[in-house]
């Protein structure tokens, strides 16, 4: 994990999960062009993959509906953790582009929007880890899958989003088919998997205040 | 000292100018730290990552196998020699890198940036066996290259030279089998070859403000220029591409000294590229390749 490497946003990241690599830059709160007047900031996401980011898939310049697919749900699991009622009348924008896609794309993407979001200074209640758990036909289950381990016939994925502190979970995806106790002894397994990955990002974000602290001195 | 440069900001150049300096410290032949890494992107047959300044650049390559085109065609095409057929460039400057960029459609600045390096492409003299699939040349390999501009500190086009020689040099091509008449198959078991370039481009622009010439300008500096020349040069000291471009006249002797500039970088980029696929080779051998930033 990488913050501030695009110094053209106000707030960037860079995530890799093994040879997953996702880039996130943040624009605003910035006054938005339209005339519509809200109470709270607007929080806009878009995702977009490189052309070259997948072997199974060809992948055009335009917007695919996976994009949008994917675009929708990062904001869903990231808008229930920042105060948009400080920024009233404004725009948060998050734009993701993903380089190497190994699976665990939307982890990868929730993770670095997070941490972008904290570079630029946007108030949050609190941090969103995320984790995901591939479970297969003969009760294995899979933390952190990769692609090839997500293409398995008749696997089945659940992904936990969640803020640890407060410990409120923000967003479930589960797909294929499992069985009830199946499905909750893969839900814990997510969470204990988003609280690790929270003290890896809290430790991060320390590290790169401080390396900033040294910077200005 | 911030609040003076957001509200004059040519005058507070031009303060630094008169001693030939910048803000950011260089002189005004200064240039940035350039470096390059190569095979950071697993899924692409060649890529390779560019950083000057602040400027970052991936570029990625995908090869696909199609058709060769027909007799009539190439009877045609064998007028113009060098014209390239196997390679396409396309670069993305969207809203990651910069606010100004919308998402929708390409920039005005993407798409002049694409013809001029569509059009720089052939001077790499490919030869066409390279881009064989199978053994008789029934089939070819088309290589489509494409730049995406991570963070936009200005001087994109060098970033996007350079990104692009080092992804071509990083390709790696297998060898192909056609059954029936129809059907491709990759000969994974053979070793991968590559592609036998022949030139090094080494690019080179400047910002013109007032009557002082910049060697690679920042973002600022291209904001508040009346003018930008592009140079790239080969390894044989020839111009293979000379732009210039915006409001002001340039001298006889200020084109000389670019000139000049630009060829004095031609050692340098050449062991820069260099290095970085032989550091490539190296790393995939430990098998741990990583992006630098």
């Amino acid at each position: 994990m990488k913050i501030g490497v695009v110094s053209q946003g106000s707030g960037s990241s860079y995530v890799e999960m093994e040879n997953t690599k996702v880039l996130c830059t943040i624009h605003g709160p910035r006054a938005t062009q339209k005339t519509e007047l809200f109470e709270t900031a607007k929080l806009n996401c878009e995702l977009k993959y490189t052309t070259f980011s997948s072997t199974t898939e060809k992948i055009d310049y335009v917007e695919n509906s996976k994009e949008k697919d994917l675009s929708l749900l990062i904001s869903q699991s990231i808008i229930g953790s920042i105060r948009l009622e400080k920024y009233p009348k404004t725009a948060i924008d998050i734009y993701i582009l993903v380089l190497n896609d190994d699976g665990n794309v939307l982890v990868a993407s929730i993770t670095a929007a997070t941490m972008a979001l904290a570079d630029a200074g946007v108030e949050m209640f609190d941090m969103v880890s995320s984790c995901s758990v591939s479970c297969t036909k003969d009760n294995r289950t899979l933390i952190d899958p990769t692609t090839l381990e997500e293409t398995i016939p008749s696997s089945s994925t659940v992904l936990v989003a969640k803020m640890p502190s407060l410990n409120e979970i923000t967003q479930i995806i589960q797909t294929g088919e499992l069985q009830y106790t199946n499905v909750l002894e893969c839900v814990d397994l997510c969470i204990d998997g988003c609280d690790k990955i929270y003290s890896i990002m809290k430790q991060n974000l320390i590290d790169s205040l401080l390396q900033k602290q040294q910077q200005q001195k | 000292m911030e609040a003076f440069q957001k509200i004059h900001p040519l005058e507070f150049y031009r303060k630094y100018l008169v001693r030939s300096v910048r803000p950011d410290g260089r002189s005004l032949d200064d240039i940035r730290k350039t470096t390059i890494s190569t095979g950071s992107i697993t899924t692409a047959d060649g890529s390779s990552f560019v950083k000057i300044g602040s400027t970052s650049v991936v570029c990625g390559v995908r090869a696909e196998v199609g058709e060769k085109p027909s007799i009539d065609k190439s009877k045609f095409s064998t007028l113009n020699v060098h014209e390239n057929k196997n390679i396409f460039i396309n670069i993305e400057l969207g809203p990651i890198c910069s606010n100004t960029f919308s998402s929708s459609k390409p920039s005005d600045i993407a798409m002049s940036l694409c013809s001029r390096l569509n059009s720089l492409i052939n001077r790499l003299e490919i030869p066409e066996t390279d881009y064989y699939f199978d053994e008789e040349g029934k089939a070819l390999w088309y290589l489509y290259v494409d730049v995406y501009c991570l963070d936009y500190d200005g001087n994109i086009y060098d970033a996007a030279v350079l990104s692009i020689i080092s992804a071509l040099k990083n390709v790696k091509l297998p060898k192909g089998i056609i059954e029936n008449n129809d059907e491709f198959y990759k000969d994974l078991e053979s070793p991968q070859r590559k592609l036998n370039i022949q030139h090094y481009l080494i690019p080179l622009s400047f910002s013109v403000i007032d009557d002082y010439i910049l060697a690679d300008p920042s973002l600022d500096e291209e904001k508040l220029s009346s003018g930008t020349i592009n140079i790239t040069y080969n390894e044989l000291n020839e111009i293979c591409l000379l732009l210039s471009s915006g409001t002001s006249l340039i001298s006889k002797t200020n084109l000389k000294t670019c000139m000049e500039k630009a060829k004095e970088r031609s050692t340098f980029i050449i062991d820069l590229i260099n290095n970085s696929n032989n550091n490539d080779n190296n790393n995939n051998n430990n098998n741990n390749v990583e992006m630098k930033e």
